[in-house]
């Protein structure tokens, strides 16, 4: 990572390890304290959702690069708010052909102040039963980016829509159900949702990256703090090396977050190939992580007190948002078959 | 020489690559898969010997001892160019190029350097003999007993795990010297000449069928005082130069060959609408190894460059453990999952090696080799808990 990249991440995490401590993240949990707001308010000052944008969105142009940084430091926090889904939407709005839509352009102004946020199709690709759509996002949301037809999406406005909040495991996220006929589209997207779809696998695999280490080195301190049979229980080999298995796996999960960054944008195999590929591996071994931080938390991972449950729920949900990671390792499969009977190099790292 | 283009690193990589093209036979491992494993080590020995026409046996050396000091990135090129190709694997020379030099450049005196450098760079094979029957992961506590008469050391005792012995000319041995006081603080490092009389050396038959290293049973063996590599008790220090003397370069060229193999092992079985690509599970544990491979690869790069960028010991050797941890149990995995690809028609015995393919079975069981030896990877998980985690020792 170059040093303005490392800089950036520096600050983000600086201002979250302050503000998204664990007491202040069970206090929201708890419903004594709205952390989401503030951090929303605060991420607003810092400029935190222009990062990625496109310079001629008024953004700093780090692209798929700031998403990594950003998510992986909120993932690592397991920060609460809409940020995930704002994000994804606002990026894929501003590189979008509607991003020439005076309104979609003021939409866009507004999100990135603070003044709105965003929702997307939790799952693009579900089927809309009892005519209720799931949307990842907060009740406040002013518009959502949803599937369309082929693959155009559509941004709906969501001003007076029919909308229920959804009681869900994860706290640190909300989700919606909307009935989607009943809104007004804004704007559609003609064939963005290939951009959409990588953008989303980066920003679930980075927070999911993040979170499995923000989990692991917690899990690490109580370990070494925890004593039985007279010795802190990560002395015990049978322990350690769970943790040394999990370090290792929390490492490449970051890694296959930069491979995606590497390939983002254009049309070309790699681009649909990584993306899919790391939102699939990275959210596996995040659940895998998560699920034996309870276990090596031992009885106080079983409550709601500790912090691994909160990690374990958050991580679940992005395993089994934008698609399933079964269907992304088949579409990742067709862009490789196609890359490596093409004679495309899809391997080669820089 | 090729070499001579070092400096352009372009103009270096287009010359290997022409050269690999005009100089190794198109179905060279066609060839030695059906050979015997002598014949495979004939081939080394002749590759070895042409790269060495060109100064690419021994680049990464220093030019007083027959290298021409190429860095990091020159030696990335040489083998990423080697396993483009899929020229042949120089498993025999794996002692001979990195921990013979990685021993006697810091550690040795400058009659050893002049006496066993230029030989080797010529293609004197070396072994390493460290490890004992009681003595593997705690390799401190090794007994092999070394007796001082005279101008000479009379050894007795026994080494295991020593790879590629059978074709070694010289040894690097550690010995036990004195009993007293800490177990580290009474070892030595010799060489030992393969030749001398009362050494036995006795292949091992591995689980994959190979038999690539040999247990050294040593009665009464008389090594010259003259080869004591150090100090006499201080050979333990030798040793951590010899284990760091390998940078992270093998683990490139054998994950650079592998990504080629299973670009191939896609390939051949897209062509062959193999039956593997229509089964959900074997296809999409195909897709998941393949973005572990990817990472892998990256990390490996990572580690590599922070040699070149001089980064301190504590942070590459904490990289190099949790690489060796997570590569060779990929390695297993891949292996793993060949075996289930081919089914019961994969069991019939492989051939001995191929570079080409990924193969089943073979694969599969001499992946163990690469998860226990070169540190077991449970050392690796206590090293990476302890040093890098500052979890307590047990």
């Amino acid at each position: 990572m170059d040093a303005e990249l490392a800089e950036i991440r520096g600050s983000i995490a600086t201002v979250l390890e302050e503000q998204c401590s664990s007491l202040a993240l069970h206090a929201f949990i708890d419903g004594r304290d709205a952390l989401d707001e503030r951090l929303l308010r605060l991420s607003a000052e810092l400029g935190w959702l222009a990062v990625s944008l496109p310079e001629a969105q008024g953004g700093f142009g780090l692209g798929a690069a700031g998403m990594a940084i950003l998510h992986g430091e909120l993932g690592r926090v397991a920060a609460p708010g809409a940020f995930l889904a704002t994000s994804i939407a606002v990026e894929t709005l501003a590189r979008s052909s509607a991003a020439e839509d005076a309104g979609v352009s003021a939409l866009i102004a507004e999100v990135i102040g603070g003044g709105a946020t965003l929702a997307v199709a939790a799952k693009p690709d579900q089927s809309v039963a009892d005519g209720q759509l799931w949307l990842l996002g907060a009740e406040g949301a002013a518009a959502a980016l949803v599937a369309g037809s082929g693959d155009d999406l559509l941004l709906i406005d969501l001003a007076g829509a029919a909308m229920s909040r959804m009681q869900i495991w994860d706290a640190t996220r909300s989700m919606l159900t909307i009935a989607p006929s009943g809104c007004r589209t804004i704007a559609t997207l003609a064939g963005a949702r290939p951009l959409f779809d990588a953008l989303f696998a980066i920003a679930l695999a980075a927070d999911s990256a993040g979170a499995a280490r923000g989990i692991l080195d917690r899990t690490i301190g109580y370990m070494k703090e925890r004593e039985q049979f007279g010795r802190p229980i990560g002395a015990f080999q049978a322990l350690k090396h769970r943790a040394a298995d999990h370090l290792v796996h929390t490492i490449v999960a970051d890694r296959m977050v930069w491979q995606a960054v590497d390939h983002f944008g254009g049309d070309t195999p790699a681009a649909r190939l990584w993306p899919m590929l790391a939102k699939a591996n990275v959210t596996d071994a995040a659940v895998r992580v998560a699920g034996d931080c309870v276990q090596l938390h031992g009885g106080v991972g079983y409550t709601m007190e500790y912090d691994p449950h909160v990690y374990l729920k958050r991580v679940r949900l992005n395993e089994m948002m934008l698609a399933s990671n079964a269907l992304l390792r088949d579409r990742a499969e067709q862009a490789f078959g196609e890359a490596v009977m093409g004679g495309d190099d899809v391997l080669e790292i820089a | 020489m090729i070499i001579d283009l070092k400096s352009d690193t372009r103009a270096f990589r287009s010359a290997i690559r022409d050269w690999v093209a005009e100089t190794l036979p198109r179905d060279w491992d066609a060839v030695a898969d059906r050979g015997s494993e002598d014949e495979h080590m004939a081939y080394q020995r002749w590759w070895f010997g042409e790269l060495a026409k060109q100064g690419l046996s021994v680049p990464h050396w220093p030019s007083a001892y027959g290298g021409a000091d190429l860095g990091i990135t020159g030696q990335m090129i040489v083998a990423d160019e080697m396993a483009r190709a899929g020229a042949p694997y120089l498993g025999l020379y794996v002692v001979t190029l990195n921990h013979l030099p990685g021993t006697l450049i810091p550690c040795g005196n400058e009659a050893q350097r002049a006496r066993y450098l230029p030989p080797a760079a010529g293609g004197v094979v070396w072994c390493q003999g460290f490890s004992e029957p009681g003595a593997g992961s705690d390799l401190a506590s090794l007994r092999c007993r070394a007796v001082r008469d005279g101008d000479h050391y009379v050894i007795n005792g026994q080494k295991i795990w020593s790879s590629m012995s059978r074709y070694a000319q010289h040894c690097i041995l550690l010995v036990r010297t004195s009993t007293e006081g800490p177990k580290q603080a009474g070892i030595s490092f010799l060489i030992m000449d393969m030749d001398t009389p009362g050494l036995d050396v006795r292949p091992i038959e591995q689980i994959d069928g190979q038999a690539d290293f040999s247990e050294l049973f040593l009665s009464d063996v008389r090594i010259p005082v003259e080869n004591l590599v150090g100090e006499e008790n201080g050979g333990w220090k030798v040793a951590q130069a010899t284990l760091a003397s390998e940078r992270g370069l093998l683990a490139f060229e054998t994950a650079e060959r592998r990504r080629h193999r299973m670009e191939a092992f896609y390939r051949e079985g897209r062509a062959a609408n193999a039956a593997w690509l229509e089964d959900d599970e074997l296809r999409r544990q195909f897709m998941t190894l393949l973005a572990d491979m990817q990472a892998s690869r990256r990390l490996i790069r990572e580690l590599l460059h922070d040699h070149e960028n001089g980064e301190p010991h504590a942070t590459t050797a904490m990289a190099a453990a949790r690489i060796k941890l997570f590569e060779t149990t990929l390695i297993q995995r891949l292996g793993d999952l060949t075996t289930r690809i081919e089914g019961l028609e994969g069991l019939d015995r492989q051939p001995f090696y191929s570079q080409r393919y990924l193969v089943g079975m073979f694969d599969y069981l001499n992946s163990f080799g690469w998860t226990i030896s070169g540190g077991s990877n449970e050392i690796m998980r206590n090293l990476i808990a302890e040093r890098g985690l500052g979890l307590p020792r047990g």
